[in-house]
C-alpha cells in the first residue's frame, strides 16, 4: 500500500502492475445445488467448484432481523 | 319493547297477529336467558332469549374484537434460506393459534410494568428447521418449541372421532435450505389484530317467524299453485304433503326473509294467508372457535368483560354524585 | 382539572343550558358499550332522550383514543322522582351487569350439563 498516492481528486492512483498483484475482493456464495460457499471475485465463472451447479444466492445480512408479525 | 309489538313492520303486518309467545309488556318481559342448543369442541350454538338487540350486538362484537387470546407477534429472524421471505413468513406465524386457557396470567405487552419484555407479557419460542436429508420437508407448527414453561402452546386439532389432525403447515423447504428464529407471542385483542380473534365465525340472527294459514292456501290455491307456492322458496321452507295434497311449513329456521311467498300469496290474494317476521327478542348465536379457547369460554369471557366495562361505568360515574340536582 | 379530566376514562359533563341534561364520554370505547348503555337508558321512563355518537370512525387508529359522547336528557316525571342524569347512567349499568351476570351463570350451567364431568381442554 505504500505506493498508493493520493492524486489531486483525492482519489488513489493505481498502477497497472498494482491491479494485477492486488487480491480481487470475494464474495461468498452459497450454491443453489449443494449449499457450500464458494468465493467469487468479479471475474469469475458462475460455477460452484464442488458441483457444477451455476446458480447461487446471496449471503443473508448477518444482523438479527425483527419482524412484527401482522 | 321486548314483546311481539317491536316486531319488524318491513314486512307490513300488524305485529299482534302473530307470536307463540305471548304479547309481553315494555316493562313485563321475562328473565334474560341463555340457551345452548349445541356444544362441540369448537363450535357452540346458543339462543339468546328476552334481551334486546343491543344487547345481542354487544356481546357478538365483544366475541370477534375484545376477548384477548395469544398470538406470536414478534418474529427475529436468524436465518432463513427458504423460497419465502422474512415477512411473508412472519405473517404466516403471526396467524396460528395459539392455545390460550391461561391469557388470564399475561399482561398486554403496553400495560405491563416492564420495559420491553418479560414473562409476565410474552411468550418465546424457537423454530428451527433444516433440510438436510430430503429433497422437500414440511415446516409445520410442531417444529415451533417453547423456550419457557409457559403452557401456550401452538393449537392441536382432534376431529369429531377424538383423532389428532395434522398439525398447521407454514411452509415447505426444499433441500439444504433451512430456517432459525425466536419467535415471541403476546396478549392482544382482535381490535388490534384479526389474528388475535379467538372465533372463526360469530354470527347472530334473530329466529325467523313463519306463519301460513293452511286452510286458506289448501282451499283457494289448486294444486299446481300449492306446488309452485312450495318450489318457490329458495330456503325450502315449506312442504308439499302429498297425502294431503298440501303445503306445510317444513323449516322455518331456514327462512331468509326474502318474501318470495309473501309477493306471490299477494299476486294471488291471499295477502292475510302468509306471514313472516322476525323475533325481536329472540337471537340465535353461532359461535366457532378457533380453537384458541373452548366456544363456552369465549362468551363466557365477551360478557365478563362487558360486565367489567359496565362496572367500570358504574364505579366511575359515582364520582359525579348519585344526589346531584 | 383539565388534567385530571384528561386522565379518567369515563367523563361526565352536565350542559349548562339545559337542566337535566349532560354528556357522557367515555375514552376507549366504541359502539359495543355505546349502543347497549344508550338502549338501557331508554328504558328508563324518566329519561327523556338518550343518544350517542363515535364522532370519527378512524380516530381510535390515529390517536388511539375512541370517544364517545352519550347525550343524555332525563325528563322527571314527578316531583318526588327527580333523577339526575349521573345516577340514570348508573343504574343503567347496574341493571346491565347484573343481567349479564345471570346470563352468563345460566351459559356455564348449561355448559356444564353439556360437557359432563370432563373439561375439555
Amino acid at each position: 500500500m505504500d505506493n498508493t498516492k493520493m492524486n489531486d481528486n483525492g482519489l488513489i492512483d493505481i498502477n497497472e502492475e498494482d491491479m494485477d498483484s492486488r487480491e480481487k475482493p470475494k464474495v461468498t456464495y452459497i450454491c443453489g445445488g449443494c449449499g457450500k460457499d464458494n468465493k467469487l471475485d468479479k471475474d469469475s465463472v458462475i460455477r460452484c467448484t464442488h458441483c457444477g451447479h451455476r446458480i447461487f444466492y446471496k449471503k443473508r445480512e448477518r444482523k438479527l432481523l425483527q419482524y412484527e408479525a401482522r | 319493547m321486548y314483546g311481539m309489538e317491536q316486531i319488524n313492520t318491513a314486512t307490513g303486518f300488524a305485529n299482534a297477529k302473530f307470536g307463540s309467545s305471548k304479547g309481553q309488556g315494555a316493562k313485563g318481559f321475562d328473565e334474560p336467558e341463555i340457551r345452548i342448543l349445541e356444544l362441540s369442541k369448537y363450535v357452540i350454538k346458543f339462543e339468546l332469549l328476552n334481551t334486546d338487540l343491543s344487547v345481542a350486538n354487544s356481546l357478538r362484537r365483544i366475541i370477534i374484537a375484545e376477548v384477548p387470546t395469544m398470538a406470536i407477534d414478534l418474529v427475529e429472524v436468524k436465518e432463513n434460506t427458504s423460497a419465502l421471505h422474512d415477512e411473508f413468513i412472519a405473517h404466516r406465524l403471526g396467524l396460528i393459534p395459539l392455545q390460550s386457557f391461561n391469557v388470564d396470567q399475561f399482561n398486554l405487552s403496553d400495560q405491563c410494568a416492564c420495559s420491553s419484555m418479560c414473562a409476565q407479557c410474552s411468550v418465546q419460542f424457537k423454530l428451527h428447521a433444516v433440510c438436510s436429508d430430503r429433497d422437500q420437508m414440511e415446516v409445520n407448527t410442531r417444529h415451533i418449541q417453547p423456550l419457557s414453561d409457559a403452557p401456550i402452546i401452538p393449537v392441536q386439532y382432534v376431529n369429531d372421532k377424538g383423532i389428532e389432525e395434522d398439525p398447521i403447515l407454514i411452509m415447505k423447504l426444499s433441500k439444504n435450505q433451512q430456517l432459525d428464529m425466536n419467535l415471541v407471542a403476546r396478549k392482544g385483542n382482535g381490535k388490534i389484530h384479526a389474528k388475535w380473534s379467538p372465533v372463526a365465525t360469530c354470527q347472530m340472527r334473530k329466529e325467523p317467524i313463519v306463519e301460513i294459514d293452511q286452510d286458506k292456501i289448501n282451499r283457494d290455491l289448486d294444486i299446481e299453485k300449492r306446488k309452485e307456492f312450495v318450489a318457490l322458496c329458495p330456503r325450502e321452507v315449506f312442504a308439499f304433503n302429498d297425502y294431503r295434497n298440501a303445503v306445510e311449513i317444513e323449516n322455518s329456521d331456514k327462512c331468509i326473509q326474502c318474501i318470495e311467498c309473501l309477493r306471490f300469496a299477494q299476486a294471488n290474494n291471499l295477502e292475510r294467508a302468509v306471514k313472516i317476521a322476525e323475533r325481536e327478542d329472540k337471537f340465535v348465536f353461532t359461535v366457532e372457535s378457533t380453537g384458541v379457547l373452548t366456544p363456552e369460554d369465549i362468551v363466557s369471557r365477551a360478557l365478563q368483560i362487558l360486565m367489567r366495562k359496565l362496572y367500570e361505568l358504574g364505579t366511575q360515574m359515582k364520582k359525579y354524585g348519585v344526589n346531584a340536582d | 382539572m383539565s388534567d385530571f379530566l384528561q386522565n379518567q376514562r369515563v367523563i361526565y359533563a352536565d350542559d349548562s343550558r339545559v337542566r337535566h341534561q349532560g354528556i357522557l364520554t367515555i375514552k376507549q370505547e366504541d359502539h359495543s358499550l355505546g349502543n347497549l348503555v344508550r338502549h338501557q337508558l331508554l328504558e328508563n321512563p324518566r329519561v327523556k332522550f338518550s343518544g350517542y355518537r363515535k364522532p370519527h370512525p378512524l380516530e381510535e387508529h390515529v390517536e388511539i383514543k375512541v370517544f364517545l359522547s352519550i347525550f343524555l336528557i332525563p325528563f322527571q316525571v314527578q316531583t318526588n322522582g327527580e333523577v339526575a342524569p349521573p345516577t340514570a347512567i348508573i343504574q343503567a349499568a347496574d341493571q346491565l351487569y347484573k343481567m349479564l351476570q345471570k346470563l352468563n351463570e345460566s351459559l356455564l350451567q348449561q355448559a356444564q350439563l353439556f360437557r359432563g364431568d370432563v373439561t375439555m381442554l
